[in-house]
């Protein structure tokens, strides 16, 4: 019984380690784009979809964030970053519109840090 | 219908009105159709006239203001085969927003009520009676399968739409936490034979359900002050148009317009007095609850309230310009900002389910293969940790902190621009003032002339002459007691301003110059030693004197007083009292700055600063080692409040520095400069002592569960009660009076 618990530990853990990788590794969804803007469209269901988003620099960026659902939870989205705070009614869309002047990793959250997301600058 | 007000009548029956609409127009895709639309309307009974912007959108109509004018509009619209809805649809909708989330917190206490409701009888039949009997636990089944699925479907849902994004949220561990107990159960009612723990489930999801509701309803009250500051603006101004008065929606007044104010109304937006007299009640916007009187030339600001007089002013700032919608910009940013206290609870919260589920898993393992319990103690322990793990309450310490104390102070005209301003104003060991402006009133009269050629009236229309392009705050007052005086002044040739010093020019011929003791070694002017001593008694009286010269003959001396505002003895007292160093900072002369710093009790005075100086000064008390803020106006101080760690920026009301300085301050009163350190304090000490229940909860709640020392159906109570508890200790600032 010890030795199948200590393989089962260590498996947890493994899967932990990769858990954890292949979130920091996961590569963003592209921008779709609108002239000279990059375009991002993401659902706000249960967690952002897609949750992380890669743009390039130098570009204006629109993220237009539809809510379908009525949890108190996601009804604000924040990038600390760029000191916005957003309401997101139920149903409608809403476009939130950047133009990051350097490269990086932006997180945007909902208030309390349940819905995560990032923007990936390269 | 007449009704009194303050011993005055008015008669409330209006003639009927000129309603101006706006509609949004969907459809149109040519100018053709905005000529249909127009003509369809045209023909309509009431419509003065119609008009349709192809490129706008748009359709503007004018009416008979009655009820159904709106839906005639919309239907004829319709009709001619486009949409229609009223412009002002996003106030609407904001109003829309509202009954949603009003639904919304009703549909969470109703679940909450149901799954009680059912979790009674499954307590009942398990925990009191003990009914381990066929038909009790088929009972059981049926009734928590209802709050599993039906009450707690969001987790399934909000698992599933994680998932599918290769990711896991809090709702992945209720999920998974409430089906081990459910299913389990289920197998052991209708499959092997075992324990049922259905009362587990049940009441885990009820409990969770509970803190949603409480949770919803608190954050709906920690809001509060931004929906009291929308509530605040007017929605519609009564203009003079062709000397006609039309009421119209206020998206649609223009700069320039004059606007019409009678008694008890609401300004609409801001602007200028141009005919009238009246006091205005401004606590609204500046926390300052006795009027103020207006008359021509005033500035007015929209959302207050006219008391007593009716006047008209012409709008100086409408729509995102005006002060209201500047004070709820500055409010929204604050309260979307974070303090950098925060960015840690944001760290955790990133690792925090996986290493929940970690613990969980291992949990599960220890107790089931190495402590050899059975397979049910190993379950629950492996819920009990799922669910108690909820770091909801630690990213609520935070933002629910900082939105009710940014929101008490826009009640109190304290507007404080984000986390970062807040934790520092909480740090501060020092506080430099300002002096003109500031400390003093900031409107220096004229207090002595004194002549050495000529009469004191010359010297005063020469000095004056030569002032009257100047900027600098006296060369205002000697212009303005030179007009005062009905002086007639002359246009000074080669005019120029030497910063820190004093100007030069031209006047009948002569060099004319006015400045201070530099000025005159600057250009090599000797000052002869009686007017040194009357200059240095005048000096030491807190008075500014200016030498006036011509060519390289002293004329004469001015001297100009600035007197205190009647707060700031008491401001800089109260500062002393909580131990913080209070400093003033002038372009005055030494003596100068003495005489006022006497008068108020300061510890230390910085005089003589040049304009470009003023930051450097700052950063020698920084290399001192200590956190500064600085007070000043805002405009002149600029460079000085960018290098303090807080700038403290006097707004004045109309005139909001909003670029520089960490807080403003709306009032005219220094005392808001200990209101707002209090407040931050506060503030903090309510993030603080969340964060600390937070974490608290959490290091201590995880290794009670693993232990196996918690049911998981009070494991999801407690978890539930964190949360609610942080929102309702950061409600707790609001009861607090501000000092």
């Amino acid at each position: 019984m010890t030795i199948i618990g200590i393989i089962l530990i260590l498996a947890v853990i493994g899967l932990y380690a990769f858990w954890i990788w292949y979130t920091k590794n996961q590569s963003g969804v592209s921008a779709k784009t609108e002239g000279e803007i990059q375009v991002f469209d993401i659902l706000v269901k249960g967690v952002y979809s897609p949750g992380v988003i890669a743009a390039k620099l130098g570009k204006p960026i629109k993220i237009n964030f539809k809510r379908d659902e009525s949890a108190e939870c996601s009804r604000f989205v924040n990038f600390p970053d760029f000191k916005i705070r957003k309401e997101l009614p139920e149903g409608k869309t809403i476009t939130i519109e950047l133009a990051p002047d350097k490269k990086g990793e932006f997180a945007f959250a909902c208030d309390m840090g349940m819905y995560q997301g990032r923007l990936i600058i390269g | 219908m007449p009704f009194q007000f303050k011993g005055r009548s008015f008669n409330m029956t209006e003639e009927k009105k000129i309603d101006k609409k706006q509609y949004n127009i969907t459809g149109m895709h040519c100018a053709s159709c905005a000529l249909t639309i127009e003509n369809n309307l045209g023909r309509l009974k009431g419509v003065k006239s119609a008009n349709v912007n192809f490129a706008t959108q748009k359709a503007t109509v004018e009416y008979d203001g009655d009820d159904g004018g709106d839906q005639k509009i919309i239907q004829t619209v319709k009709e001619a085969g486009y949409e229609a809805s009223r412009a002002e649809a996003e106030d609407e909708a904001a109003d829309h927003n509202q009954k949603i989330r009003e639904q919304e917190i009703k549909k969470e206490r109703n679940l909450f009520i149901l799954s009680l409701v059912l979790s009674i009888p499954i307590l009942t039949l398990s925990m009191i009676l003990r009914d381990q009997s066929n038909a009790s636990k088929v009972i059981q089944s049926l009734l928590a399968g209802i709050v599993q699925f039906y009450a707690g479907w969001r987790f399934y849902r909000g698992m599933y739409y994680a998932a599918k994004n290769k990711t896991a949220n809090m709702d992945t561990l209720i999920a998974v936490g409430t089906s081990a107990a459910y299913f389990y159960s289920l197998a052991t009612t209708y499959i092997m034979a075992g324990e049922v723990f259905y009362e587990t489930a049940a009441l885990l999801i009820t409990f969770v359900i509970l803190g949603k509701w409480l949770e919803a309803r608190v954050k709906g009250k920690a809001g509060e002050a931004i929906k009291k500051l929308l509530g605040l603006q007017a929605k519609t101004a009564r203009i003079i148009k062709e000397g006609k008065e039309i009421d119209i929606p206020i998206k649609e007044v223009e700069i320039d317009d004059i606007v019409m104010v009678r008694p008890g109304e609401k300004i609409p937006v801001d602007g200028k007095l141009v005919e009238g007299y009246s006091s205005v009640d401004e606590s609204m916007i500046s926390g300052e609850s006795i009027p103020v009187e207006k008359k021509p030339g005033d500035f007015v600001v929209g959302a207050t309230i006219n008391k007593t007089g009716s006047f008209k002013f012409k709008t100086t700032k409408i729509g995102k310009d005006t002060v209201l919608a500047q004070i709820i910009k500055v409010v929204e940013d604050a309260q979307a900002s974070k303090a950098p206290i925060q960015k840690f609870a944001d760290a955790i919260s990133a690792y925090f389910v996986p290493t929940v589920v970690a613990i969980a898993l291992i949990t599960f393992i220890v107790w089931y293969f190495f402590v050899l319990s059975s397979f049910v103690a190993a379950l629950l322990a492996f819920t009990a940790v799922l669910v108690i793990a909820c770091p909801c309450a630690l990213g609520l310490a935070t933002p629910t902190a900082i939105i009710v104390g940014t929101g008490k102070g826009a009640e109190n005209g304290i507007l404080i621009k984000g986390g970062e301003a807040l934790e520092i104003a909480n740090k501060i060991q020092a506080v430099v003032f300002d002096k003109t402006g500031t400390l003093t009133k900031g409107e220096p009269e004229v207090t002595d002339l004194i002549s050495y050629s000529g009469s004191k009236q010359d010297l005063l229309k020469l000095a004056a002459s030569l002032e009257k392009n100047s900027e600098h705050p006296l060369a205002e007052s000697i212009v303005n007691q030179a007009k005062k005086d009905k002086l007639e002044l002359i246009d000074p040739t080669g005019f120029e301003a030497v910063a820190g010093h004093g100007v030069k020019g031209k006047v009948f011929g002569k060099n004319i110059f006015a400045g201070n003791e530099k000025m005159m070694a600057k250009f090599n002017i000797l000052i002869p030693g009686e007017i040194k001593e009357n200059k240095d008694k005048l000096e030491n009286e807190g008075k500014t004197v200016m030498i006036i010269a011509a060519d390289k003959n002293i004329l004469g001396l001015v001297a100009v007083a600035d007197t205190l505002k009647e707060n700031s003895k008491e401001a800089i007292q109260r500062l002393q009292k909580m131990k913080i160093k209070t400093i003033m900072m002038t372009g005055d002369n030494k003596r100068t700055a003495q005489a006022i710093a006497k008068q108020v009790g300061l510890e230390q005075i910085l005089a003589e600063v040049l304009p470009e100086d003023k930051a450097n000064e700052i950063k020698k008390l920084q290399q001192q080692g200590l956190k500064v803020a600085m007070v000043g106006d805002g405009i002149n101080d600029a460079p000085a409040l960018a290098q303090a760690e807080l700038g403290i920026a006097m707004g004045q009301g109309t005139d909001i520095a909003i670029e520089t300085g960490g807080i403003i301050l709306i009032k005219d009163d220094l005392r808001d400069v200990v209101k707002s350190i209090n407040l931050s304090r506060q503030t903090l000490n309510k993030i603080k002592q969340n964060m600390f229940w937070a974490l608290f909860y959490n290091s201590v709640g995880i290794p009670i569960a693993a232990f196996g020392l918690l049911r998981a159906e009070f494991a999801g109570l407690a978890m539930a009660l964190s949360s609610v508890s942080v929102v309702a200790n950061s409600l707790l600032l609001k009861r607090r009076k501000l000092k």
